[in-house]
């Protein structure tokens, strides 16, 4: 292929981008750690002091969302977001077609999610502009909880970007389930069943 | 555009999209937005922003915070020693039934099941364990297989269980009253395969080998040793549920903060422990609500078009009658079953089943337990059928062996679909004592 040159190139910007989302993968566990202290903060507090920190739908929610996408990209390189396999089952992992199947396949993700990241983008700087805050007694400027999840939508691009090139010049496609531990292949399937199934 | 031509092509992309590999997630925005330009011709920008929205509102709903909580309750629980406990616990508690060992199978997989929301986990962890020591011990293979293959799959059905809080977000059902509604078919088919398995043990004797002597009178006093943490976080996470005190999300916290406490108990704990297990959690968990903020994207794509209302009209042209109806939409699913993994199958299919099977006067909680049982038996049919590669990764068998194994598990969860069918009671008599 004409790319090959670009090899290097490809291998190195994709070691950013790996990088970049493994640190949103470790945001994102964060993210459930607070959502999971601030749950049980206010189950304490309900039930010892009758009282409550008045925000949990709204914050728990907002880490639900933040973690999602900030986790995206993360999900994405360790084969964790699932996909049909009867065809690419079926190809020669170093075939040609199974490179152009992948080239599609991610094309095709990174045209939808630009889009999407694109109307978030105008969504946040609106409501930074304007001031729009939450309807709730919390009064949350909105543009933060959103800005988060666009964060996590770029971090996915660019991990798709960096992936494109690898495949394109050449380089190995991602299979499922392969950031998984020894002895820890169990959860390939729980990922797909949160099991999950 | 006639909404059954729309309700056609979008079928054919959905084919085209999922069936060359583009991610399950991103195949369905893909899906929404080409069907939103070609079927309804609407402008980019407009599309734009109703993507925007309903992704942004769907994975802000704080119901969704169970999920990625109950999958770190279950990755922190498989990685302690529990896989040991269960099999040490209930083996003794199992030897005077004819099939011994081979309920510890059964027994096992719904002790864990009750604190796991995931049937793929719940046989990895226990079969982990019980394979290994039932192959030492001659048990027949197949039984062995099959019963944890279809035994494994009820992780799903009794609750805590991931696709249930999936269906009650989806469904707009109280996602208490559906783990509720969980226990009584969960433990009926549980029932279902131990009888199964005595019944065949009875009958032919090389399925079992012969009994060993006892070893010491403590020993069912120890096993219930052996148990006693699975059973303080079963208690903690259900009885909260069950009690009406907390919300399935405020459980799956609590269940979260116990097995943490569980496992520093039990000298078990380490930070490294702790990391691998939240960054699987976050893996899985971004997988599912990435699926299912899309799966709302599509949903109200095919509302615009109006394929459920005119899909829903259509089939009751036809006056198929109830049964006739559960009969073949049982079918669709199991056929579905074959290559799509439940989630994906729930998310698409519920904005069109749904208003048909309440058109037909179903309740939808039962729907629920009944989709989940539909689920479960594509968990055990290839060729996709997650609980068969688990085994696989387990015994080491071809995927046919392992398959073969399950199909009488299989064929009694159809009786239990029956069953449910016929005396809908089974499902919906608890959550109505309790009152969820």
């Amino acid at each position: 292929m004409t790319l090959r040159p670009f090899r290097n190139l490809a291998i190195r910007l994709d070691r950013a981008a790996a990088l970049l989302a493994t640190a949103g993968g470790g945001i994102a566990a964060c993210a459930l750690v607070l959502m999971t202290a601030h749950v049980v903060i206010e189950v304490v507090l309900r039930g010892a002091f009758s009282t409550s920190t008045f925000a949990l739908d709204e914050y728990v929610g907002y880490g639900t969302a933040a973690m999602t996408f900030l986790g995206a990209g993360y999900a994405l390189q360790e084969g964790a977001l699932i996909r049909v396999n009867i065809l690419l089952g079926r190809l020669d992992r170093d075939s040609r077609s199974r490179r152009v199947l992948e080239v599609f396949a991610v094309v095709m993700t990174i045209a939808v999610m630009a889009l999407l990241n694109w109307y978030f983008l105008v969504s946040v700087l609106r409501n930074f502009s304007r001031g729009t805050v939450s309807e709730t007694v919390a009064a949350t400027p909105l543009w933060i909880p959103e800005a988060a999840v666009t964060a996590g939508i770029t971090i996915l691009l660019l991990r798709l970007c960096a992936y494109l090139l690898v495949v394109a010049t050449g380089g190995p496609v991602i299979e499922d389930g392969e950031g998984d531990e020894a002895g820890d292949d169990v959860n390939r399937g729980a990922l797909s069943m949160g099991n999950q199934n | 555009m006639d909404p059954l031509l729309a309700s056609f092509i979008v079928l054919c992309l959905l084919v085209f999209y999922l069936g060359l590999g583009v991610w399950i997630f991103s195949g369905l925005m893909l899906l929404s937005v080409s069907a939103l330009i070609i079927v309804l011709d609407f402008p980019i920008d407009r599309i734009g922003a109703i993507a925007k929205g309903i992704v942004w509102r769907s994975s802000s709903a704080w119901e969704l915070a169970a999920i990625p909580m109950f999958i770190l309750m279950g990755e922190l629980i498989f990685r302690t020693d529990i896989s040991e406990r269960l099999f040490k616990g209930l083996a003794p508690l199992v030897e005077g039934i004819p099939g011994r060992l081979l309920h510890t199978n059964v027994l096992g997989c719904t002790v864990f099941a009750a604190v796991s929301g995931s049937s793929t986990a719940t046989t990895a962890t226990v079969g982990k364990m019980t394979c290994k020591a039932l192959a030492e011990r001659n048990y027949d293979r197949n039984l062995t297989v099959g019963s944890l293959a279809g035994a494994g799959s009820l992780g799903l059905l009794i609750p805590p269980s991931i696709l249930m809080i999936i269906y009650g977000v989806l469904a707009e059902v109280s996602i208490s009253k559906l783990f509720i509604a969980g226990i009584v078919p969960g433990l009926t088919i549980a029932g279902l395969y131990s009888l199964y398995i005595a019944v065949l043990c009875l009958w032919n004797k090389g399925k079992a080998p012969p009994e060993q002597p006892e070893q010491g009178e403590w020993r069912k006093l120890r096993a219930i040793g052996y148990l006693f943490p699975v059973v303080i976080l079963i208690v903690t996470v259900l009885g909260g549920i069950y009690s009406g005190l907390v919300t399935p999300s405020e459980a799956a916290a609590i269940g979260v903060t116990a097995t943490v406490i569980m496992t520093i108990i039990l000298g078990q704990f380490s930070f490294r422990m702790f990391g691998t297990a939240i960054m699987s959690a976050v893996k899985s968990s971004c997988m599912i609500c990435l699926i299912l903020s899309a799966a709302a994207l599509l949903s109200s794509t095919m509302g615009f078009m109006h394929v459920p209302v005119e899909i829903a009209k259509a089939i009751s042209a036809l006056d198929l009658g109830p049964y006739l109806l559960i009969f073949l939409l049982g079918i669709f699913y199991v056929v579905l079953g074959l290559f799509l993994d439940g989630i994906s199958i729930t998310v698409m299919t519920l904005p069109i089943t749904l208003p048909l099977i309440q058109q037909a006067g179903f309740d939808p909680i039962w729907f629920g337990v009944f989709l989940v049982i539909m689920v479960e038996m594509g968990l055990i049919t290839p060729p996709l059928g997650f609980n068969l590669f688990v085994l696989q990764g387990i015994t080491g068998e071809s995927l046919n062996t392992v398959a073969r194994a399950a199909a009488p598990f299989f064929l009694l969860m159809a009786l239990a679909a029956v069953g449910l069918t016929i005396f809908p009671q089974m499902a919906l008599w608890l959550p109505q004592v309790l009152g969820g």
